[in-house]
């Protein structure tokens, strides 16, 4: 199926992120699944940001 | 997505059953307002969607699809629409068909699980392929941040925007928690500085005074900083003197108090005149007043809508997200006192932080005072005390609690007493006599007391830094969600834009050949320009006429349509779209549908007659096509059954052997159609003051045109040497008279047959050469490729062609000089 005009902002704006290491990881798909997610939550994208500050490495 | 079939039983206006077959080609219904054009275009909206927007956008309130989508005395499960559809990429035909008593449910008879059919009714399902007139002023006079919003709904991006926001929401709320917590780290940082007595802290300062402490109790270095340890491995065992004070807190408090009342006094108390001022402006005018408890009101509003978007007061029930909209709107209108308050609010913080830190000092020498029971001091610092805490009491509700009419010059002196200077220096004495007490009993009172605060100051410290780096991000991903919003819509924008001014100059010719067009999206709005005769960018509804703001927004429409529908959905329904667009630039509409949007099936609807015979004449519509409602009433709904028939039809009705309706709808279907050519050929009419005119008025005009034409053409050939061009003139002219020669032989028939009754006295043989030199004569005005009919086009009052509407016929009727 085509890209909706939604699903191209927000794969753009996952690969930015993505590319410049802003959140960790799992921060960035938790983001990715907030958005995507068929009824968005803004407490999810939220928790999703929380997850991607921590040190993965830790 | 094309319709073949489509038949609606019981919706709105239309009562029992009713049918219409395109075939995918367009269809036009027309006729008088009031007469059930519309619940077409609803019974089309209903089946694709499942809703009928006219039902659910604003102004709808109390309104359902349930109770009002089907007509008043049917019941919802007698209410269905149905459609045979055709769709690119599937071979077999679709049946698609809805019903009022279960409106979510669209029953289909194709494969569900292909991928094509399952992207066309998504497609479909979004609704945007109906156009009204209302829609066109949603995009063309709306304000940039409603016009974003329109366009938005349009595109399906109200999802974009929904993200965009909880950015922004996250954001906001992110650097209030970051206050918040820098407020309670900036506590307890205060506490620690207070008992190691220095100004600057972090761990390694702390860990360096803990470490200093524990050589003069004979311990080991500490590493790290871990709460209940700072007292660990120490041989020397001392009881804790938890009423002794520290000197250098008290001796910091001391040096806080006299720096701040001797440099940060006279700043305090400008702030605190400027507070006073803007209170005093906000109680003086009734105006900032009314705003600033509305604005309040408003706020709590909006915060407390409930969430299927009902009013919290009243309950009344709202479309979601329309009271919020109101409110929202209506706190934008407050920007004074908005301002004000936002004045107020940011002084009053400013000085509170200040009283804050004086408020903490203080209490520390009372503590002092206390603990040395010094009555004179204590009552000293008491009175002190409860002054700056009513003072910080008064600023965290400034607005509600300050006074306005007290001075302000005590302020100066943070309130102090008019012996805060004796006072103060008995306390320094105190804290100096302290110092010179046992350096062992001090050090261990130190890390007794450090031990107490140390858990909360690196609690605080790490629940800033988190805030901290969240407010970061929150920042950073808010600017880039933003920033890639903005550059996929930019591109979007962009090529919508370009079909958009494209198709403006289309219609427009000559007069908008520089046409261009702005799109910017900028945060929440949509910012949108347009070219004015080389005379700068403008808002659409700046300085063009309402008629050419009606042909923006159909541009706009069919640019937006095309990006969105492109090759999935390609039905759409103009309804009644073209009222303030005059004869000549309809002419272009229907160039530019033929033209840019030759795989495109149009509902037309409109109560406009001429506009529905040049959609004919013009070559949009087929004959067959063309649906007239003459009437309606609410026991039948409309009446209908009279369209203009095709050739096919007449000849049919002949072969039935049914002469007088053969001749009838013969009459009929020549007058529609010999009535707009009449004037696409700038014909002469004799003027009737009763409008009653017939056939002949129209066919004489139309013939005299069609002669002169081809004699100016035959002479333009001429003079350009185009002899090839004057062969066929001259072949057509032949042609034109022997069919003129043929009709006018049998007009009378069909006047007699027609007019005069004497029909019953005719024979089919009598009827079909009429039928058939009538045929004939009207293949004449007619394009073999396009199927539109000739008209002449002008500039000025030059009369410069004939043309049909493709340009497959295209006689010159420039003289060369």
């Amino acid at each position: 199926m085509t890209q909706t005009l939604p699903d191209q902002v927000i794969s753009t704006f996952l690969a930015k992120i993505k590319s410049e290491n802003i959140l960790n990881t799992s921060g960035t798909e938790a983001v990715h699944a907030a958005l995507s997610a068929e009824q968005f939550k803004k407490k999810d994208l939220e928790e999703a940001i929380q997850l991607g500050l921590k040190d993965e490495n830790t | 997505m094309k319709i073949l079939e489509l038949f609606i039983k019981d919706i709105r206006g239309i009562r029992e059953e009713i049918k219409f077959e395109p075939n995918g080609d367009n269809f036009a219904v027309f006729g008088p307002n009031g007469t059930g054009k519309s619940a077409v275009v609803d019974s089309l909206d209903f089946l694709l969607t499942g809703n009928i927007s006219r039902l659910t956008g604003r102004g709808s309130q109390g309104m359902s699809i349930k109770e009002h989508g089907p007509h008043i005395d049917a019941e919802p499960k007698d209410a269905i629409v149905s459609a045979k559809i055709k769709i690119n990429g599937i071979n077999e035909c679709i049946n698609l068909s809805r019903c009022f008593l279960t409106p979510n449910k669209l029953e289909c008879d194709g494969p569900r699980d292909n991928s094509i059919l399952k992207e066309v009714l998504e497609t479909a399902k979004k609704g945007q392929h109906v156009l009204s007139r209302a829609e066109i002023l949603k995009f063309i006079s709306a304000e940039a941040g409603k016009r974003s919003e329109e366009i938005q709904a349009i595109l399906d991006i109200s999802k974009i925007e929904e993200i965009r926001k909880a950015f922004v929401t996250i954001k906001r709320d992110a650097d209030k928690q970051l206050t918040y917590c820098k407020s309670n780290y900036d506590i307890s940082v205060q506490a620690i500085s207070h008992l190691i007595g220095e100004k600057e802290v972090d761990c390694d300062i702390i860990l360096a005074k803990i470490n200093d402490r524990r050589k003069v109790l004979k311990g080991d270095a500490l590493i790290t900083l871990v709460p209940g340890t700072l007292k660990e491995n120490i041989s020397v065992m001392i009881a804790d003197n938890k009423n002794k004070r520290q000197p250098e807190p008290l001796k910091l408090a001391i040096s806080d108090i006299r720096n701040a009342i001797k440099n940060n006094g006279k700043i305090v108390f400008e702030k605190e005149r400027k507070l006073r001022a803007s209170f005093k402006q906000c109680k003086s005018n009734d105006v900032i007043q009314r705003d600033l408890k509305n604005k309040r009101l408003l706020d709590l509003g909006v915060s407390l809508i409930e969430d299927s978007g009902a009013c919290p007061l009243c309950l009344t029930a709202w479309p979601q997200g329309e009271l919020s909209k109101l409110l929202s709107k209506r706190i934008l209108g407050t920007t004074q006192a908005t301002e004000l308050l936002k004045n107020i609010e940011t002084i009053s913080k400013e000085i509170n932080e200040e009283v804050s830190k004086q408020a903490l000092n203080v209490l520390l020498l009372l503590e002092a005072a206390k603990s040395e029971n010094k009555t004179e001091l204590i009552s000293t610092f008491n009175i002190w005390t409860d002054s700056l805490k009513e003072w910080k009491e008064a600023l965290i509700n400034a607005v509600d609690n300050y006074s306005v009419e007290e001075p302000g010059v005590q302020f100066q002196a943070f309130l102090s007493p008019d012996n805060w200077i004796t006072a103060i220096n008995e306390i320094e004495k105190i804290a100096n006599a302290q110092a010179e007490t046992n350096p062992v009993q001090n050090a261990w009172d130190l890390l007794t007391s450090l031990d107490s605060v140390l858990e909360r100051y690196l609690d605080e410290k790490n629940k800033y830094e988190n805030a901290k780096m969240f407010a970061e991000k929150a920042s950073i991903l808010e600017t880039a969600f933003t920033a890639t919003k903005d550059a996929v819509l930019e591109e979007l924008y962009n090529s919508i834009r370009s079909d958009f001014a494209s198709y403006y100059r289309l219609l427009h010719g000559i007069d908008e050949m520089s046409f261009q067009a702005e799109m910017k999206p900028s945060g929440a709005q949509l910012d949108f320009k347009v070219d004015f005769f080389g005379r700068g960018m403008h808002p659409p509804r700046a300085l063009h006429s309402e008629g050419h703001q009606d042909s923006m927004g159909l541009c706009l429409f069919l640019a937006l349509n095309k990006k969105i529908c492109a090759g999935k959905v390609q039905c759409v329904i103009l309804d009644d779209v073209v009222m303030s667009i005059d004869s000549e630039h309809r002419r272009s509409i229907c160039r530019l549908l033929i033209n840019q949007f030759p795989d495109v099936q149009f509902l037309i609807t409109t109560h406009n007659r001429t506009w529905a015979r040049q959609l004919n004449t013009d070559g949009v519509v087929k004959i067959k096509n063309m649906y007239e409602f003459r009437a309606w009433n609410v026991d039948t709904g409309p009446l209908y059954g009279n369209k203009i028939a095709s050739w096919d039809e007449i000849r049919n009705r002949l072969e039935a052997n049914d002469v007088s309706s053969a001749a009838h709808l013969m009459r009929e279907h020549l007058e529609f159609i010999f009535e707009n050519v009449c004037s696409e050929m700038h014909s002469m009419v004799a003027y009737k003051s009763d409008s009653r005119y017939e056939l002949g008025d129209f066919l004489s005009g139309v013939k005299s045109s069609y002669r002169s034409c081809l004699k100016k053409a035959k002479v333009s050939a001429n003079s350009w040497n185009k002899q090839d061009q004057v062969k066929i003139y001259a072949e057509l002219e032949t042609q034109f008279k022997e069919n003129v020669d043929r009709s006018q032989s049998e007009q009378w028939a069909v006047n007699e047959n027609v007019h005069y009754n004497k029909w019953a006295d005719f024979t089919k043989a009598d009827l079909l050469p009429v039928i058939e030199a009538f045929q004939d004569f009207e293949e004449m005005f007619k394009c073999s490729k396009c199927g539109g009919f000739i008209g002449i086009t002008q500039q000025g009052y030059i009369e410069k062609s004939v043309k049909c509407p493709c340009g497959n016929i295209s006689w010159n009727l420039e003289v060369n000089k």
